[in-house]
């Protein structure tokens, strides 16, 4: 016992010791909580959100204290470097977003590469796309912005993420999806809004990459709409056109989605089938004002709200297949149900697309605001 | 000496902690990326690799009853002491190369992945001298430790289906016989050239007590569960991303991020992966010493030395063989010039010699 003792004390003693060894203390390193890139007249402009360590006693967790670096460079590399002549080793452990700018948005592979290539990064940093300038994200408010920068994308990420309103956008997904063959990555799109202090980065759509190329934006609804093909809770507000109330459209509550997505090829074209179930509940001043809603009036209320809901798919997947784009993976859902017709079309897979046919299949069941059904 | 000689040492539950942790190390390392074959094509290769790695044990085992001993090296040593000391030597250098091989793979992972440090010397030597004094304590104290190493490493796969469990998506997994059964018996091929485990299960039967066949063959069950396990999480969690990542366990174990519910478990996982390389490194090295023993009947101390300054210098120029050192045809002979070779020996010779 006395030598299992020994050794274990021995051992963990070795991670420790590891910081004898000749390596960057804390105050060395530069902490990086946010990156943006720009690319414009074949130079990379790199813009860094650091954590202001000496800002005093008030950043002792948790701080709210930051510094901009800018730096540039004819590689990643060279503008890594040149932003590393402040001093202070680059460490980005910690770095929550990455933003890159509309102009760098072709280049956007070999970005995403080259941070994957440095093991510190965390494969859940999230990645979006600015909306003209990736700078100006991380300069909002001159540097005085609370939330920081990086901690209010995430916030605003996170929770339309929570809410299906956005599809997964960590640096592991979106790498996994640009580098599988016939599939495509999907970024959100973020801007400054509001004036100097008043500003805030908010969610402005998406921007789908065909073959790495930017493809197409997405407005926040179209975003909306993509997040329903993820299965599992959310909570989506939809407006009901269809069925008029005194105050406009009719809101619904969408709180869960079973959805179902296939691929298979009829005379040579695809043809992509999404059938959705979902359920949710409608507003509380809908109806007779009690939580006792008219069956005709909610079964009325189901068929409009599906049929919306089938409509709003259509126009997605169209316009999502006009460009030749396939983020919902139907390629990968064909090659898996359909190995040999996936491999006589995968070569011209995104060009098949623009053909394609769609089956679209909505169910909504809908509940009175506290659940109760009709 | 006494530690070197064909002593009980361990008893065989023992035995089957250090044969399955000691593997636990090498899946740690596994990444689709590095491999001939896809991800999902290795997962399915999976039982027909404990298949083949049973295969594998079988002609020792003939041989160790058909001489009724349980000592492998000891049974050539008895029909030829010259074929012995040609037996011990290959087991030696066998166990020195795997010995070396989990050093520089934890040193490689430490300081390409968690230091970035320029020079990985200081913490090779640090591990090398570490596995040393693991050896010179004996194979029982490690052995020992193996149990305790077991429940955190078991605590750290359920924190892991954990973390992976909201990113998992099936769509990443392929029909593993898209292009036919050619990979998945490569796949299988691959698998079984990893488990350098298979050449000390066979070499440290003399230590054990108890059922140690049995439980040799209990330990290969349970790691190809563990190994199909994480596989599973890796490929279904991370999807193509991991085969980007040099080490996409780690990648998984970062995954959760601050939120999760277990929060980042890297720091848990170094830990346990440095114990790995331990009880790993310190198994084939007590083995590799062994072998010098019997080569030389010479004292405990210079049997370790000897046999850990073999290691260190593999360790050490490891990185002049380049892409040769991860290559599986090199792990594949050594394994099997141990689970086929010696035994093959061994029927070479008819009954005679003297006992080493």
């Amino acid at each position: 016992m006395k030598k299992v003792l020994k050794l274990m004390i021995c051992f963990c003693l070795i991670i420790p010791c590891c910081g004898c060894l000749p390596t960057t203390q804390l105050e060395e390193r530069a902490i990086v909580q946010a990156a943006a890139v720009d690319y414009s007249e074949e130079e990379y402009r790199l813009t860094l959100q650091i954590f202001d360590a000496g800002s005093g006693a008030e950043n002792a967790g948790g701080s709210e204290a930051y510094l901009v670096w800018e730096s540039s460079g004819t590689t990643l590399t060279q503008a890594f470097a040149q932003a590393a002549q402040n001093g202070k080793e680059i460490y980005l452990g910690s770095c929550q977003i990455l933003a890159v700018g509309q102009g760098s948005r072709d280049q956007l592979l070999t970005i995403l590469e080259y941070f994957n290539s440095r093991p510190q990064t965390r494969a859940t940093m999230m990645v979006v796309c600015a909306d003209g300038s990736a700078a100006e994200l991380l300069k909002i408010a001159q540097g005085k912005c609370k939330p920081t920068p990086a901690d209010a994308a995430e916030q605003e990420l996170k929770l339309a993420e929570e809410n299906k309103r956005l599809l997964p956008c960590r640096l592991k997904d979106i790498l996994a999806a640009m580098e599988t063959e016939g599939r495509d990555g999907i970024l959100p799109l973020m801007a400054t809004t509001g004036q100097e202090e008043k500003a805030r980065l908010s969610l402005m759509g998406s921007v789908v990459f065909c073959g790495g190329v930017p493809a197409v934006e997405l407005t926040v609804q179209e975003t909306a709409v993509l997040g329903w093909s993820l299965w599992g809770q959310g909570n989506i507000l939809l407006n009901i056109d269809s069925v008029p109330t005194v105050q406009g459209s009719t809101p619904i509550l969408l709180e869960h989605f079973s959805p179902r997505l296939s691929a298979e090829l009829e005379d040579g074209l695809p043809c992509l089938n999404f059938t959705l179930k979902t359920k949710g509940r409608i507003s509380e001043g809908v109806g007779n004002g009690t939580d006792q809603p008219d069956p005709k009036q909610l079964a009325t209320l189901q068929t409009a709200a599906a049929a919306q809901m089938a409509a709003q798919l259509q126009d997605l997947l169209a316009k999502l297949c006009a460009v030749g784009s396939d983020p919902l993976r139907f390629g990968e859902r064909l090659q898996r149900s359909h190995p040999s017709e996936w491999n006589s079309t995968k070569e011209n897979w995104s060009d098949l697309l623009t053909q394609a046919k769609l089956n679209i299949t909505v169910q909504c069941e809908l509940t009175a605001f506290s659940g109760k059904k009709a | 000496m006494n530690s070197l000689r064909s002593q009980k040492l361990i008893d065989d539950r023992q035995l089957l902690m250090l044969l399955f942790l000691g593997r636990m190390f090498s899946m740690m390392t596994y990444s689709p990326g590095k491999e001939a074959v896809p991800g999902t094509v290795t997962l399915a290769a999976q039982p027909l690799a404990l298949l083949a790695e049973a295969a594998l044990l079988l002609p020792a085992f003939w041989v160790l009853r058909r001489c009724k001993q349980d000592d492998l090296l000891g049974a050539v040593y008895r029909k030829n002491r010259f074929a012995g000391h040609f037996c011990a030597v290959a087991a030696m250098l066998v166990c020195q190369l795997e010995s070396a091989r989990t050093i520089t793979v934890q040193t490689d992972f430490l300081t390409g992945t968690i230091y970035r440090l320029p020079n990985r010397m200081g913490l090779l030597l640090a591990l090398w001298a570490g596995i040393l004094y693991a050896v010179w304590l004996g194979l029982e104290s490690f052995a020992r430790l193996s149990m305790g190493v077991f429940v955190v490493f078991v605590f750290l796969e359920g924190a892991l289906a954990v973390q992976a469990l909201p990113h998992i998506d099936l769509i990443n997994l392929h029909n593993p016989l898209e292009q036919g059964f050619v990979p998945i018996l490569q796949g299988a091929a691959l698998s079984v050239g990893r488990c350098g485990e298979l050449a000390a299960a066979l070499l440290l039967i003399p230590a054990v007590r108890g059922k140690a066949i049995k439980q040799t063959a209990v330990s290969a069950l349970l790691w190809t569960l563990s190994t199909a396990f994480v596989s599973f999480l890796v490929l279904t969690a991370l999807g193509n991303f991991a085969a980007l990542r040099s080490f996409p366990v780690y990648a998984l174990a970062l995954a959760g991020g601050e939120g999760a519910v277990f929060g980042r478990l890297d720091a848990l996982m170094l830990l346990v992966w440095i114990f790995l390389a331990v009880i790993r490194g310190g198994m084939f090295q007590w083995l590799a010493a062994r072998c010098v023993f019997l080569i030389s009947g010479r004292g405990k101390a210079f049997c370790i030395a000897a046999s850990g300054a073999g290691s260190l210098l593999m360790a050490v120029f490891s990185h002049r063989l380049g892409q040769g050192w991860e290559s599986p045809l090199l792990w594949g002979i050594c394994l099997l010039s141990v689970a086929v070779g010696i035994p093959l020996l061994a029927t070479l010779f008819p009954h005679g010699g003297k006992k080493p």
